[in-house]
C-alpha cells in the first residue's frame, strides 16, 4: 500500500489494540553517485531508500518498530508495542500536538539540474585538472560527484504534522602524489550550496597532497598548535556528546550541571543553529520548533541540549534537539555546530601562532578519544612553523591532551571559517597554547 | 524471495547496455535491539530491513542500483539505472542456475523467543559488572539480535540463499572515582541462535571485565609518549594484524593500485615468526560466512607464511583488476551498498615464544592488554589505533597501569619489527568500516612483541 494508507492504517491499528497514541516517521531517500578514476568510471550508484518507525505510547511508554515494507501494518504495531511492554525506565516521553514553524525554504544545490552524463562528465573534468595542476600528482584514488534528495514526514495521532525535505550535494576528489619514491595522498571536499566550486576544490586537493610529500615528523616534546579550521571542526566532532542532557543525565557528561561556569577561554563562542544555509529545519526529530542557541558564549557554559523527554526530566523546556533516524529511537544531538569566529586570516592565525606546530588533519579520529574524560591522543598530520611561516610537512605523529584543557587554554579564534564533511560543524582555525606531541 | 522467472526478466534488463555481468542481490533482515541503562531497559526498537540491488559489470567497470521496492517492476527499473552507466550493444546471456541454499544451525531462533528472555540476560550482565565496585557509576547494555536472509543471482549462474543469524551483547561501565571519569567495555557476539548465551558467551564474565577495566584505569597514569618497544595481548590485539596490514591486502586498495603490498606476493612482507590467516570458515564464528555477498563460499585464506606474502583477500571486480581467483572475501553491510573485498575473522597464527620472556628481556615500554579501535591508510600503510587497558613496564618489570595511549606507525615497517610470537591465539569481535559499510569480523593473535613503535600519551617522564 502507499505510505499514506500504510500511515492510517497504523493509527487505527494502533487505537484498536490499546496505544494511546501513535506516531510514524517516513524517511524517503534519493542519491546518485558516480566516481571516476583514470578516466573510467569505477563507481556507479542510484538509490532509491524508504523507512517507516512507528512510535507507539503503550501504558505510558514507548516502543519502536521499523519497516522498509509497507505491507503489513499489524505485525509493525505488535511488534511496537512488544517493545513499548519491556520499558523499564521510569522516564516519561510524551509525544506532541500539532506545532507552528517558521517558513524554510529547502536548500538548494548548484548541482541538481545536472543530468547523469554531466554528472559523469564534470568527475571526469575534475580528475583531469588535479592531474595537470601539478607534475608530482601521478593519480588519483577517485573523483566523485554525489547528490541527494530527503523528505522527512512526521504524523501522530495527537495532530502533529511536520514535513520537510532537503537537498544535498558534494564533489570529492582524492590524489596521489609521488616523488622520490614517497607516495601520499590527499583528498578535498565541497558540500552543498558550494559543490560547484571546481577551480577552488582542485587546487586545495593539489596542494595539499604535493605539501604531504616532504613530511616527517618532529621531536617528541610541548608545542603551540593552530588547528586549521577543517582540522579544528572535525576534532570537536567525537565529542558533541557532552553536550547532550541525556548523556549528562546518565553521567557520561562531566558538563552535567554545569551551566553558568567557565569552561572555555573568553574568546570562544559555540552555536546550535538549525537555521544554518547548510541544512535549515524548522523542527527537530520530534516535531519540536528549532531555534538558534549559544551553547558556550563567551566561554560561559550556557545550556545543555534537550529534546522533551530530558527537559521533563530537568524540569526544563526542550531546546529543540531531538534528533531521530527510521531505525532508531528519539535521541539528542545538535543541529549544526558552528564556532563563532574571531578575527584573523589564516595567514595571520600563523603569525600568531609564531612558533609551533600547524595541525591540518588526523587520522582515525574517533580511535584515540574518550568522550567521558575529555581526554584524547591522535594521529596528526601538518606543519613546523617558525616565526609565523611554514617551514616543513609534519606527519606520523600525535597530538595529545584533554579537551576541557584545550578549551581554556585557546589563546585564539580565527575568521577563516570552514565546514567538516563530518559534522555537521563549522569551525575557524583555534591556536592552542599547548598540546603534547610525539613523534621521533 | 523473487521467482526465477522474475529474476531472468530483471537481469536480462540489466544486460541490454552491453553488461558483461549481472548480479541481483535481495535482502529481508529481522533486527531486535534493546537498551539497559541504570539497570532499566530503555530503548526496544524492532526493524524490518528489506530491498534489493542490482549490479552490473563491464570488464573493470562496475555499476550498483538499489531499491527498498522489490516488486519486479520497480526491479527493472533500478536494473535499468545500473545499466545507464554502460553504453555498450545488449548482452545475451543464458540463465541457468546451480541452486544452492544455506544456513547456519540455531537451537534457539530468535523470533521464537519473547522480550523478557533478552531483557532477563540483560539483567544478569548488568548486575554482574554493577557488582565489582562501588566506583562503576554507569553501566550500559546494548543487545541486538538479527536473521538476514538473503538471495545472490547472477548470469554466471550462482543462485544462492542464505540465511545468517547474528547476535551481540556490548557492555559499556563508566566508573568515576568523584574527579575523573574512565571507560571500559567488552562486546562478545557470534554466528548463531540464542543458544549463543549458553554455549559461547558469559555475561557476567564480559560484563564484569567491561567494569574492572574502567575501575583500573582510575588508577592509571597518563602513558609517556615516545618510540619503544610493545607487548600486545593476543584477541583484540589482533587489530594491529588488521589495520597494519589486513586492510592493505583487500582488493580494493591492491587492484587499482592504492597498497603498500602491491606486487609482493611471495616476497617477505613480515619478519619470518609472523604468519597470518583470514579464515570465514570458523563455525559460529562473529566474521564466519557460508558464502560471501556475492555467492562465492567462504575460504580459510593463507596471506602470509612465515613472513612471506601468499594471498590477497579478492571479490569479483578485484579478480578482474588483478587476473587472480576469487576469496571467498566479498562482504557487504546490507543491500544499499555493492559489495567489495574484506575481512571475515583475520589473525596472526600461533607462534612458540614465552609471553613471561617478552616482558622480562623488553626493557623500558609500553604493554597493551588491551586494544581500542583503530584506522589505516592503505595506500602509505600509516595506521594508527587506541590502547584500551596499558601497563608501564620498566626494566623487564610491569610497574604501574597507563591510560590514553595511542600507537602510529607503517604497516609495513611493523610487520618487519614483530620479534616474538606467543603460542596460543585467540580472538575478539568488532564492526569493521570501509567502502561496503560496516561488516562484523574477529580479529586475533598470540601475545606478541613489536621492537619499537611510536606511542602517543600525554603523561610525561616516569
Amino acid at each position: 500500500m502507499d505510505r499514506k494508507q500504510f500511515r492510517e492504517e497504523l493509527f487505527r491499528i494502533s487505537a484498536e489494540l490499546g496505544c494511546s497514541a501513535a506516531e510514524t516517521y517516513y524517511e524517503g531517500d534519493e542519491a546518485f553517485s558516480v566516481s571516476i578514476r583514470e578516466g573510467q568510471m569505477e563507481s556507479y550508484k542510484v538509490a532509491k531508500e524508504v523507512g517507516m518507525s512507528l512510535r507507539v505510547q503503550y501504558n505510558g511508554k514507548n516502543g519502536y518498530a521499523y519497516t522498509e515494507s509497507f505491507e503489513d501494518p499489524e505485525t509493525l504495531v505488535r511488534r511496537a508495542m512488544d517493545n513499548a511492554k519491556v520499558i523499564e525506565s521510569g522516564d516519561e516521553h510524551p509525544m506532541l500536538g500539532a506545532q507552528t514553524y517558521q517558513t524554510v525554504e529547502p536548500n538548494a544545490t548548484p548541482l541538481e539540474t545536472l543530468s547523469a552524463e554531466e554528472k559523469i562528465a564534470m568527475a571526469i573534468d575534475m580528475e583531469q585538472k588535479v592531474l595537470a595542476a601539478d607534475p608530482r600528482i601521478v593519480r588519483t584514488q577517485g573523483s566523485e560527484v554525489e547528490t541527494g534528495f530527503s523528505r522527512y514526514e512526521l504524523h501522530n495521532t495527537l495532530g502533529l504534522c511536520a514535513e520537510r525535505e532537503t537537498n544535498s550535494a558534494a564533489i570529492v576528489l582524492s590524489a596521489i602524489a609521488e616523488e622520490n619514491g614517497v607516495v601520499k595522498d590527499g583528498f578535498a571536499a565541497r558540500l552543498n550550496d558550494k559543490a560547484d566550486d571546481v577551480k577552488g576544490l582542485v587546487q586545495e586537493t593539489a596542494e595539499d597532497t604535493v605539501f604531504q610529500l616532504s613530511a616527517a615528523p618532529v621531536e617528541t616534546g610541548t608545542y603551540r598548535v593552530l588547528l586549521k579550521n577543517s582540522a579544528a571542526a572535525t576534532f570537536l566532532s567525537p565529542f558533541l556528546g557532552i553536550f547532550s542532557a541525556e548523556e549528562a543525565q546518565k553521567g557520561r557528561s562531566l558538563l552535567a550541571g554545569k551551566e553558568g561556569e567557565t569552561i572555555a577561554a573568553e574568546c570562544f563562542t559555540l552555536w546550535d543553529d538549525p537555521f544554518h544555509p547548510s541544512a535549515p529545519r524548522a523542527f527537530d526529530g520530534e516535531g519540536y520548533p528549532t531555534y538558534r542557541k549559544a551553547i558556550i558564549e563567551n566561554g560561559v557554559f550556557k545550556t545543555l541540549l534537550h529534546n522533551t523527554k530530558t527537559a521533563l526530566k530537568a524540569g526544563v523546556q526542550s531546546t529543540g534537539n531531538a534528533t531521530r533516524s527510521v531505525s532508531g529511537p528519539v535521541g539528542v544531538g545538535p543541529t549544526v555546530l558552528s564556532v563563532q569566529k574571531g578575527e584573523g586570516t589564516y595567514e595571520e592565525m600563523l603569525e600568531k601562532l609564531g612558533s609551533g606546530l600547524m595541525i591540518s588533519g588526523f587520522g582515525g579520529l574517533h580511535v584515540g578519544m574518550n568522550p567521558i574524560s575529555g581526554d584524547f591522543s591522535i594521529m596528526a598530520n601538518g606543519a613546523l612553523v617558525e616565526n609565523g611561516k611554514i617551514v616543513r610537512a609534519v606527519d606520523r605523529i600525535t597530538v595529545a591532551g584533554n579537551l576541557y584543557s584545550l578549551l581554556k587554554d585557546i589563546e585564539a579564534v580565527g575568521a577563516d571559517s570552514k565546514m567538516t564533511l563530518y559534522g555537521p560543524i563549522e569551525s575557524p582555525s583555534i591556536l592552542v597554547r599547548s598540546l603534547q606531541v610525539a613523534g621521533k | 524471495m523473487i521467482s526465477e522467472q522474475s529474476v531472468n526478466r530483471i537481469l536480462d534488463a540489466a544486460s541490454q547496455t552491453g553488461a558483461d555481468f549481472a548480479e541481483l542481490f535481495e535482502e529481508d533482515c529481522e533486527r531486535n535491539s534493546l537498551v539497559m541503562a541504570g539497570g532499566a531497559i530503555e530503548q526496544s526498537v524492532s526493524s524490518h530491513r528489506h530491498g534489493a540491488g542490482v549490479r552490473v559489470m563491464r570488464g573493470e567497470q562496475s555499476a550498483y542500483a538499489y531499491s527498498a521496492d522489490t516488486s519486479e517492476e520497480a526491479l527493472i527499473e533500478t536494473a535499468k539505472a545500473a545499466a545507464a552507466a554502460l553504453k555498450s550493444e545488449p548482452m545475451q546471456h543464458k540463465l541457468q542456475y546451480m541452486k544452492k541454499r544455506y544456513t547456519t544451525p540455531q537451537e534457539i531462533r530468535f523470533d521464537s523467543i519473547a522480550n523478557d528472555t533478552r531483557v532477563q540476560l540483560m539483567h544478569r550482565g548488568y548486575a554482574a559488572g554493577k557488582a565489582v565496585s562501588e566506583k562503576i557509576r554507569q553501566m550500559t547494555v546494548n543487545y541486538f539480535d538479527q536473521v538476514q536472509r538473503v538471495l545472490i543471482c547472477n548470469t554466471e549462474g550462482v543462485w544462492a540463499e542464505d540465511e545468517r543469524p547474528r547476535t551481540r551483547i556490548m557492555f559499556a561501565a563508566v566508573a568515576s572515582d568523584g574527579t575523573n571519569a574512565e571507560r571500559g567495555s567488552e562486546s562478545p557476539g557470534c554466528c548463531r541462535g540464542f543458544e549463543a548465551y549458553s554455549k559461547a558467551i558469559d555475561v557476567e564474565a564480559s560484563a564484569r571485565k567491561a567494569a574492572e577495566r574502567a575501575v583500573l584505569l582510575l588508577s592509571a597514569k597518563d602513558c609517556p609518549g615516545g618510540n619503544m618497544p610493545v607487548v600486545i595481548s593476543g584477541g583484540f590485539g589482533g587489530v594491529i594484524f588488521h589495520e597494519a596490514c589486513g586492510h592493505s591486502l583487500e582488493a580494493t586498495s591492491v587492484g587499482p593500485g592504492n597498497s603498500e603490498f602491491c606486487g609482493k606476493l611471495n616476497t617477505q612482507i613480515a619478519a619470518p615468526c609472523v604468519s597470518a590467516m583470514d579464515d570465514g570458515t570458523i563455525p559460529f564464528e562473529w566474521g564466519t560466512i557460508n558464502i560471501d555477498d556475492e555467492g562465492t563460499p567462504g575460504q580459510r585464506n593463507l596471506l602470509i607464511e612465515n613472513g612471506i606474502l601468499k594471498s590477497y583477500l579478492i571479490d569479483r571486480l578485484g579478480s578482474r583488476r588483478l587476473h587472480l581467483p576469487m576469496t571467498g572475501s566479498s562482504r557487504r553491510q546490507d543491500y544499499t551498498y555493492a559489495p567489495t573485498s574484506r575481512m571475515t575473522n583475520t589473525f596472526i597464527c600461533p607462534g612458540k615464544d614465552d609471553p613471561d620472556e617478552m616482558i622480562r628481556t623488553m626493557g623500558t615500554g609500553l604493554y597493551a592488554a588491551s586494544l581500542g579501535g583503530g584506522s589505516v591508510n592503505p595506500l602509505t600503510g600509516e595506521f594508527n589505533f587506541a590502547v584500551g587497558e596499558g601497563y608501564w613496564v620498566q626494566d623487564g618489570k610491569i610497574v604501574c597501569p597507563v591510560r590514553g595511549a595511542m600507537l602510529i606507525g607503517k604497516g609495513a615497517e611493523i610487520l618487519q619489527r614483530i620479534d616474538r610470537v606467543g603460542p596460543s591465539m585467540w580472538m575478539a569481535q568488532g564492526m569493521c568500516g570501509s567502502l561496503s559499510g560496516s561488516v562484523p569480523t574477529n580479529v586475533g593473535q598470540p601475545v606478541i612483541r613489536v621492537g619499537s613503535i611510536t606511542v602517543g600519551g600525554k603523561g610525561g617522564a616516569m
